[in-house]
């Protein structure tokens, strides 16, 4: 679904991104972890489109298409989803309209008829659920005094919404504690099937022991440098991260 | 101080005209004839403001006060327009009473008066003048002093007529009422519309001033100006609302005083003609008395927009709280000079000012200055400015949930002007003026 090859970006100068490669396959739930200014941010912001990076080489295929040739919005509407570490807040603009929107636009998009208001309500239900979300919340304006918690569950309930082909969660869990994470962890798991995938971004391995990965990477100095199955996770927590810069310095 | 300028042929066109014609102005009522007389001194000695004067230089006053403007001074020389152009505009609030200027003369047939409560007087300026109506003579000019700006002068010399409304005592109106004027004309006029409001002790009023022009070749400027008293314990909420985007230009000047406990919550929006300029002015003129301000202005093209307002405190205890927001589009250019006044005795008074613009072109222009006079010593003033663009990094986040650029500017703008457009009390009229702002868009 998703193949990255020899990426390489940067923003102001520096070079973050320096030769990553990844493949990700429909149904897969891809981690990368790594330390602090590996480039894990980085490799989110260039998937979802922003405009202060500038890709210097390599390219990323998406089902087919060049990724790196959309606009974000048709990113987003060919089925990718950035769940941001830090959701801005919008006051004025409301839940409820925000994804109505979106809903529209994706369709519009994708040749669809526009959602009936009566199925966009009965979805909006639905979905609440997977995050425990109240039904009063999705009146109020987009993040507007929300909590670290509050915000990143309802990151996860536009995802539901959404129905993306690949999530990119990036960071999901900072800030979070055990039981928001668990809320968080269960929306994500409820949404797996064998034709999305997910590319769950995280610096401890604690979120791994709820959304369980096929695939772990370790990233490091803007490319992985490990990869391996789950218990790769493990071995990290235990090791840290030295161990990973001591083996590569051994090479 | 008068600052004159090469304008003068307009001015003298102006002063002949009412000397020739001063008779036929209005009925022949010696109290007012001093008034009108006064006034007409007082433009000749002010002249219309040029470049130097500091009120008005961000605005070319000679480029719309031009000679070829045509001061129309009996009705049967101006030409009516159209009926339906009121009657089917977005903006007409259908439960409300309804008073209607053409061209700055009032139309019985087109207003709508029946079912007035007991002791409400609404209807035509001129005609309660000439019925000696005690109010209309004691209030009118007594807010809008003559002697102290031209325009106020220009207007008080030459009005024919106007809107007049007298809400007694104890009185809650139970809808709001809606004057409309409506300007419209192929040649090129000068009209001079004005409003008297009187708002009677404890009493309530919701009005909604709204000023239309129609499609077509016009070039008319229009002078207006309108005095609203706000008695002991009176509540008036007064929504203005300019959407004239075929008139050359709109010089318009409200006086508002306020009296004991009274409350005065005014909200602009203005959508901007070729000059816009907004004189607002109110006085506190009472210990513990309140004024509430809000504003909203969307100027396009080459739109000029200019909101100058002013609260005076002149006494304790009092509260004024301004809020303007505004969006310059294109090359337009937005103005706002807010001034509050806290004079010696105003102490323990509580004022709040503040103006925020959004740019949306790089060819648009925003000058911004609050004005904060304080000569109290215990008081909670502040006041704050800022001229910004939409937020990225909320565009991007709308962007990356497949909302395209034009739709997540829209989404935004929409969320900027709700802060000022949820002050509007009636829901439909807020609707539909939401409506109208984001068409604009």
């Amino acid at each position: 679904m998703l193949s990255i090859r020899n990426l390489h970006a940067r923003v102001e100068e520096k070079e973050i991104l320096k030769g990553f490669s990844l493949d990700v396959k429909p149904g897969e739930v891809h981690a990368i972890m790594g330390p602090n200014g590996s480039g894990k941010s980085t490799l989110a912001s260039v998937l979802a489109g922003r405009e202060d990076y500038q890709v210097t080489g390599g390219e990323v295929i998406f089902e087919g298409k060049d990724l790196l040739a959309l606009a974000p919005e048709d990113r987003a509407r060919e089925g990718i989803f950035l769940a941001f570490q830090y959701p801005v807040e919008i006051p004025g603009v409301s839940i409820t309209n925000f994804l109505k929107t979106a809903i529209a636009e994706q369709r519009e998009y994708r040749g669809l008829p526009p959602m009936e208001p009566k199925e966009f309500l009965q979805l909006m239900k639905e979905k609440k659920a997977y995050v425990e979300i109240e039904s009063n919340l999705t009146n109020r304006s987009v993040n507007e005094g929300f909590s670290g918690g509050e915000k990143k569950r309802n990151e996860i309930f536009q995802m539901a919404m959404l129905n993306p082909k690949l999530a990119i969660l990036d960071e999901t869990d900072s800030g979070l504690d055990i039981d928001a994470l668990r809320v968080v962890a269960n929306g994500v798991n409820r949404l797996k099937s064998p034709e999305n995938s997910a590319i769950v971004i995280t610096h401890y391995q604690r979120l791994l022991d709820y959304i369980v990965p096929d695939v772990v990477h370790v990233m490091y100095d803007g490319r992985i440098v490990k990869t391996g199955g789950k218990e790769l996770a493990l071995e990290l927590e235990e090791k840290g991260y030295d161990w990973i810069k001591k083996e590569l310095a051994a090479l | 101080m008068a600052d004159t300028l090469e304008g003068q042929s307009l001015k003298e066109k102006l002063l002949a005209g009412f000397h020739i014609r001063k008779a036929a102005l209005l009925p022949d009522n010696t109290i007012l004839n001093g008034f009108r007389d006064k006034a007409a001194e007082s433009f000749s000695r002010l002249g219309f403001p040029g470049k130097k004067h500091e009120e008005y230089r961000y605005l070319q006053v000679e480029k719309l006060f031009t000679s070829e403007l045509n001061q129309t001074l009996s009705p049967e020389e101006i030409d009516l327009p159209n009926e339906s152009d009121v009657l089917n505009h977005p903006l007409l609030a259908e439960d409300a009473y309804r008073l209607v200027m053409l061209n700055g003369i009032f139309s019985k047939k087109l207003s709508r008066i029946e079912g007035l409560p007991t002791g409400v007087v609404m209807g035509s300026l001129a005609e309660a003048l000439r019925n000696n109506d005690a109010h209309a003579l004691t209030n009118l000019g007594t807010l809008a002093k003559a002697d102290s700006d031209s325009f106020l002068a220009l207007n008080s010399a030459l009005f024919q007529d106007g809107i007049y409304c007298y809400i007694p005592s104890n009185c809650k109106l139970p809808k709001p009422v809606q004057l409309i004027e409506l300007v419209s004309s192929p040649e090129a006029l000068l009209i001079q519309p004005r409003v008297l409001f009187v708002s009677d002790e404890s009493s309530e009023a919701e009005v909604i001033q709204t000023s239309i022009s129609t499609k077509g070749n016009t070039s008319i400027a229009s002078n207006s100006v309108t005095e609203i008293l706000v008695e002991k314990n009176a509540q008036v909420n007064w929504i203005t609302l300019q959407s004239e985007e075929h008139t050359a230009g709109h010089f318009h000047t409200t006086e508002a005083h306020v009296k004991q406990h009274g409350k005065f919550e005014t909200v602009t929006i203005s959508l901007g003609s070729g000059m816009l300029r907004n004189n607002l002015n109110i006085v506190l003129d009472a210990p513990e008395c309140e004024a509430h301000l809000y504003g909203y202005y969307h100027p396009v093209n080459t739109q000029i927009v200019d909101n100058h307002t002013l609260v005076d405190h002149r006494y304790p205890r009092c509260e004024s709280n301004e809020l303007y927001k505004g969006v310059v589009d294109d090359s337009a250019t937005a103005i706002f000079n807010g001034k509050v006044y806290v004079r010696k005795d105003a102490q323990k008074t509580n004022a709040f000012q503040s103006n925020k613009n959004i740019l949306l072109s790089e060819t648009g222009t925003v000058n911004t200055k609050p004005q904060l006079e304080i000569y109290a010593d215990d008081v909670k003033c502040s006041h704050g400015s800022s001229t910004g663009v939409l937020d990225p990094e909320q565009l991007f986040y709308l962007r990356a949930r497949g909302i395209s650029l034009e739709k997540a500017r829209v989404l935004l703008l929409n969320a900027y002007a709700g802060e000022i457009i949820e002050h509007i009390p009636h829901e439909t009229l807020r609707n539909a003026v939401a409506e109208v702002l984001a068409n604009r868009i």
